[in-house]
């Protein structure tokens, strides 16, 4: 009986370890997929000289491309992709497989379809989304040459500046949706209550400068939070004034409008300073909601109660008439910093060609489509004319009667990230010319020393491990008010230098001259 | 629980325990309810005026907006039922097929292979390989597999039932032998309907476990048709965390376009209600398997 | 009869056990994760270089120190006053009312606690406080109160849970102890000392050591959503996980996830076999292995 048992054991082992080997190759190979990306990455060859390709659809074989987005899926996704797909066959003999991801599950679902290989074409990217380290770990084609031979529709009508700030160390690996290429910054502030007040904002040029109006709604409407923040909305870090280049966890900044390359660290910085008293009076005088650092909420939803009056906001020519649909109350909107195109501001939404994709030739097809196309764009951003919209105008459109606006079934929110966003339709109440009123404000505005320059933070990862915990632990507290700036920041910069918040600022500082030598 | 008659507390430390268990109950119920309430106040006085016991405005907008899409929601109903009952049952008898020989002193290498199932609660190759395995090796995108394997087995509970198996008296395994039974039968017909207070607790936790389950179904899953219930509800709540802890998304998501969508406070208690509402009733099930304990008296006469 | 389970975890747990390796790399796509270039010992630096690092380390251990032991004691004295109730069904009512909290996501719990800790009109500053003629406390920016919340709310969460365990394990206590001893004159105290609690100790034993296996992984919810991310109290609230998360969440390192991992194993195991070896000095036959 026991002599059964060791000998069962013993087999078990030996099969244990067969089976271990057989597949520590079929495991170890999976990750070592550099498959049948090859022909995209540096096969087509970059440089000038290169003529548009001829696209003759019979020639082509039938592939389908998978489009990634963050996004709630939606039920008539399937019934789009159809009526896209008469489209993309007749012109280049291609169907698309359209794959919206949830945001609470995109990074991890990103990061895993790239380290495993998974087939995508086009996936979309961020500079706050990590593009520059995705770039740098091999995860998208170099797209410069694809873009001559097969996106000549984009070339043609997409800003330069775009294509520009989209460069990493000089290459493009992804391709950004036209539309603002700029943002300015300031609050939105709901309209009926100003009025009543008799409240001119015409002269509003710095923070402080709105004072005056929160003590009016304070003393006068009780029930009315004056200024709204969040943890991550806080005022002071959307109207600063600084270019951080993409992304505020890296210290290094330099004000819009400078001409001087030289970085600061922001939170070393007087006005910084003098930005979070005012806001820390503004808390003790009751004009910040209580729980401002630790809210989960977001200004949108609480506004809708209309207990709040102003908050703040990135802005764009008619911000303030797009969100009243979603607030429900009239809103005007404040302008404190005014539009530069940075880096941040061109690559805060772009399309990219993933590795594992077996055809980037026909991907960047589609892109080019999605540039060029009216009806091909409009199909993916609002659904199927008729069931999804109606038209109201030749280039506007509205719900179509008796459709539940709570209850849509194409209505995704990521109409920003795809394509032309100049093709796009307006709806009713937005206003017929904003897209003219968005070419004025591109060209308004003043591109920022910095723009196409990227940071590639390989060198100093752990460092900014540790300076994101830090920043996190004292950034909401400090810019919401809630506590004193003169106690704390310096705790704050301390910390930070301690956990190598120079070298880090070094180091970018050194991209930085090296990138802006290479421009000259 | 056990009579005891003669060998009872004194009233006064009875009702003493009664006290202090009703307040207890009450602490843990309590919260239920407020979560229910608010589930089905009107979501813009909530915000105003916080969280009430009696909502302040009625309104079934949350449960509205949560079942718009009921078809999914009987989908995903489904899916999580269908995983939580075949890897209950293959899980808890895989486990105990495990542990009982675990249990037993004259199993060679006993030591080794508590080892070898303990080891694997403490080293974890990580989120990648993990994906790897079950991606490329396995290859089980995709599939409703990916839900139930991974969650089949958990070393914790080898380890405790291995506990609970030692405690049965070796004569009664002795006795079996020596009538000729063989180790299956011993196990089937001693040890598993001796032990059933053990198996019903693991049972229950495994279910549990399977049923709260929202992370296979963010990796493996991209077909909506077969995502788990808990994922379907936990889903928005994964968004709001990523919006409001990454402050570079949250503004770069702005300066993009549109505001993302974020369900208010309501729904977010209503989709815990749904998220929970049926399983709360498993456990007064399985209670009752806990009792059984007086059989061992029985045999043991 | 154990070769399911085998297979089941070799599969699923030591095959992917070669990804620790991530750990020492300089992951990229291009190469995979077996073809990358090593990084040495880099990947570990975040975790170790400044003085909050040690703060983490410190809280995940004393946190989860304290968890231990109090989940244990008070599933222990559950079990025991439960078993003395002599109603029939009202045990069986406390006992699946404990288990509620265990239902309820971390989430909720995070809005459940801010209902009551709230500045201004959480239930505690707003009606308690008063009775005691106390000033309102801004409970969400001061440390010093955390390491008494946290523990309370999982003990509150969990402490159903490990009731089940004790008590289904003194169900299968033989009444003849708890009879011969009644004979002798014992009293309930005296039973409870001298049966029970030695009868309970090879499963007192087991969850403990298994718990000490994973004594540097914290509960991420309870620490990251109760605490809902505020800065102000991260002194005693963040832990390994939480620090990671917040340290990875823009940088997505997976090499410097794989590290912070592989360190809560490795301390998680020396730290097991030290006290497994421990027990079997003591009691053979209660050590895991």
């Amino acid at each position: 009986m026991l002599r059964q048992k060791k000998r069962m054991v013993l087999l078990v082992l030996l099969a244990a370890m067969l089976a271990l080997a057989a597949c520590g190759g079929g495991g170890g190979g999976g990750s070592d997929s550099k498959g049948g990306s090859n022909s995209g990455n540096g096969g087509s060859p970059s440089g000038g000289g290169e003529q548009a390709a001829e696209v003759d659809a019979s020639n082509l074989k039938p592939y389908e491309v998978i489009l990634m987005y963050p996004g709630t899926p939606q039920p008539d996704e399937e019934l789009v992709e159809e009526a896209m797909n008469k489209i993309l066959k007749e012109k280049i003999n291609a169907t698309i497989d359209i794959q919206p991801i949830d945001w609470g599950a995109w990074n991890d679902k990103m990061n895993l379809m790239f380290a495993s290989g998974e087939k995508a074409d086009l996936v979309f990217t961020a500079s706050w989304n990590g593009h520059v380290d995705n770039v740098t770990k091999g995860a998208f084609v170099e797209l410069d040459g694809l873009l001559e031979k097969y996106g000549q529709g984009i070339l043609e009508t997409i800003d330069p500046f775009l294509l520009e700030g989209a460069r990493v160390k000089g290459k493009l690996y992804a391709i950004p949706t036209n539309k603002e290429i700029a943002a300015s910054w300031g609050v939105l502030v709901r309209k009926d209550l100003a009025e009543k007040y008799n409240m001119d904002f015409s002269n509003v040029k710095t923070l402080a400068d709105l004072e005056p109006f929160l003590q009016t709604i304070k003393e006068n409407e009780p029930d009315v939070t004056p200024l709204f923040q969040s943890s991550t909305q806080t005022l002071v870090g959307y109207v600063n004034g600084y270019d951080n280049f993409g992304d505020p966890g890296v210290p290094g900044s330099v004000k819009f409008g400078s001409t001087d390359p030289t970085l600061k660290y922001i939170i070393e910085q007087p006005d910084y300073l003098e930005n979070l008293r005012l806001l820390r009076s503004w808390y003790l005088k009751g004009y910040i909601n209580e729980d401002a650092p630790t809210s989960t909420l977001q200004a949108n939803e609480t506004a809708r109660t209309g207990r709040v009056f102003m908050w703040p906001e990135s802005l764009k020519p008619g911000k303030d008439k797009e969100m009243e649909s979603t607030i429900g109350f009239p809103l005007t909107q404040i302008e404190i910093v005014p539009p530069y195109i940075t880096t941040a501001d061109t690559t805060n939404s772009m399309i990219g060609i993933s590795r594992t994709s077996k055809d980037p030739e026909r991907a960047m097809m589609v892109l080019n489509l999605l540039h060029t196309d009216k009806e091909l764009l409009n199909l993916l951003d609002w659904g199927i004319e008729g069931v999804h919209y109606v038209k109201v105008s030749d280039n506007m459109i509205k719900l179509p009667d008796g459709v539940d606006p709570s209850k849509r079934a194409y209505n995704h929110g990521s109409q920003w990230m795809f394509g032309n966003q100049f093709l796009s339709y307006l709806w009713e109440n937005e206003a017929p010319d904003k897209w003219d009123q968005f070419r004025k404000f591109n060209e308004s505005a003043k591109p920022s020393l910095s723009l196409g320059f990227t940071f590639d933070p390989s060198a100093v990862k752990a460092e900014l491990a540790v300076l994101n915990n830090i920043r996190d632990e004292f950034t909401a507290a400090l810019e919401t008010g809630s506590v004193d700036p003169d106690e704390v920041l310096p705790k704050y910069i301390e910390k930070a230098k301690e956990a190598g918040a120079y070298k880090v600022m070094e180091e970018k500082q050194r991209q930085l001259n090296e990138y802006l030598a290479s421009k000259k | 629980m056990l009579k005891r008659g003669l060998n009872s507390v004194h009233p006064a430390t009875g009702a003493l325990f009664h006290f202090i268990f009703i307040l207890y109950t009450i602490l843990c119920i309590v919260p239920i309810f407020l979560v229910v309430a608010v589930s089905f106040s009107d979501e813009l006085t909530v915000i105003a005026n916080g969280y009430q016991f009696i909502p302040e405005k009625f309104s079934v907008y949350a449960y509205e907006f949560l079942f718009k899409d009921s078809t999914q929601i009987m989908r995903s109903y489904g899916v999580t039922i269908f995983v939580t009952a075949t890897g209950t049952l293959l899980g808890v008898s895989m486990m105990a097929l495990y542990a009982y020989p675990l249990s037993r002193s004259d199993l060679p290498f006993r030591g080794p292979l508590a080892f070898f199932v303990f080891f694997t609660m403490l080293f974890n190759g990580g989120l990648v390989s993990f994906y790897l395995v079950y991606v490329r090796f396995l290859g089980l995108k995709n599939s409703l597999w990916a839900l139930i394997l991974p969650l089949l087995v958990a070393p914790f509970f080898i380890l405790v039932m291995r506990t609970f198996f030692k405690n049965i008296p070796p004569e009664l395994i002795e006795a079996a032998k020596i009538d000729g039974a063989g180790e299956f039968r011993i196990a089937g017909t001693i040890i598993f309907p001796l032990s059933v207070p053990i198996l019903a607790t693991v049972a229950l936790f495994t279910v549990l476990n399977y049923w709260n389950d929202w992370f296979m179904s963010l990796l493996f899953i991209s077909d909506d048709k077969k995502v788990s219930l808990q994922y379907l509800m936990y889903k928005t709540m994964l968004n709001i965390q990523y919006l409001t802890s990454n402050s570079q998304a949250a503004q770069g998501i702005a300066q993009g376009g549109s505001a993302v969508e974020l369900p208010s406070e309501t729904v977010r208690m209503a989709m815990c209600v749904v998220g929970i509402g049926p399983i709360v009733f498993a456990y007064p099930f399985f209670q009752r398997y806990f009792i059984k304990g007086l059989l061992i008296g029985a045999i043991k006469g | 009869m154990m070769l399911p389970t085998i297979v089941l975890l070799l599969i699923n747990n030591y095959l992917p056990i070669a990804g620790l390796i991530i750990a020492f790399k300089n992951v990229n796509y291009v190469d995979g994760v077996f073809g990358s270039p090593w990084n040495g010992l880099n990947n570990f630096k975040f975790l170790f270089s400044t003085r909050d690092a040690w703060i983490i380390t410190r809280n995940t251990l004393l946190y989860n120190a304290v968890f231990i032991a109090s989940n244990i004691m008070i599933a222990i004295i559950f079990a025991l006053m439960l078993n003395e109730l002599r109603s029939r069904w009202l045990p069986k009512f406390y006992q699946a009312s404990m288990f509620f909290p265990f239902f309820l996501s971390m989430v909720v719990v995070s809005y459940l606690v801010f209902a009551f800790l709230s500045k201004g009109n959480g239930f505690v500053n707003q009606n308690l406080l008063p009775l005691f003629g106390m000033e309102p406390i801004s409970w969400y920016q001061e440390p010093k109160y955390w390491p008494f919340i946290l523990p309370l709310i999982n003990i509150w969460k969990n402490a159903g849970y490990y009731t089940v365990f004790f008590v289904a394990s003194m169900v299968t206590i033989s009444h003849e102890y708890y009879e011969a001893a009644v004979i002798d004159g014992a009293s309930k105290w005296q039973q409870a000392i001298r049966i029970t609690l030695p009868q309970l100790m090879p499963l007192v034993t087991v969850l403990t050591l298994l718990q000490i296996g994973r004594i540097f992984y914290a509960d991420f919810g309870l620490f990251y959503q109760v605490p809902l991310n505020s800065g102000a109290i991260y002194s005693t609230t963040n832990v390994i996980d939480t620090y990671v998360y917040r340290a990875l969440l823009t940088l997505g390192d997976f090499g410097m996830s794989s590290a912070a991992a592989f360190y809560q194993s490795v301390v998680g195991f020396v730290l097991v076999f030290l006290s497994n070896y421990i027990v079997r000095k003591l009691d053979r036959e209660n050590a895991l292995f």
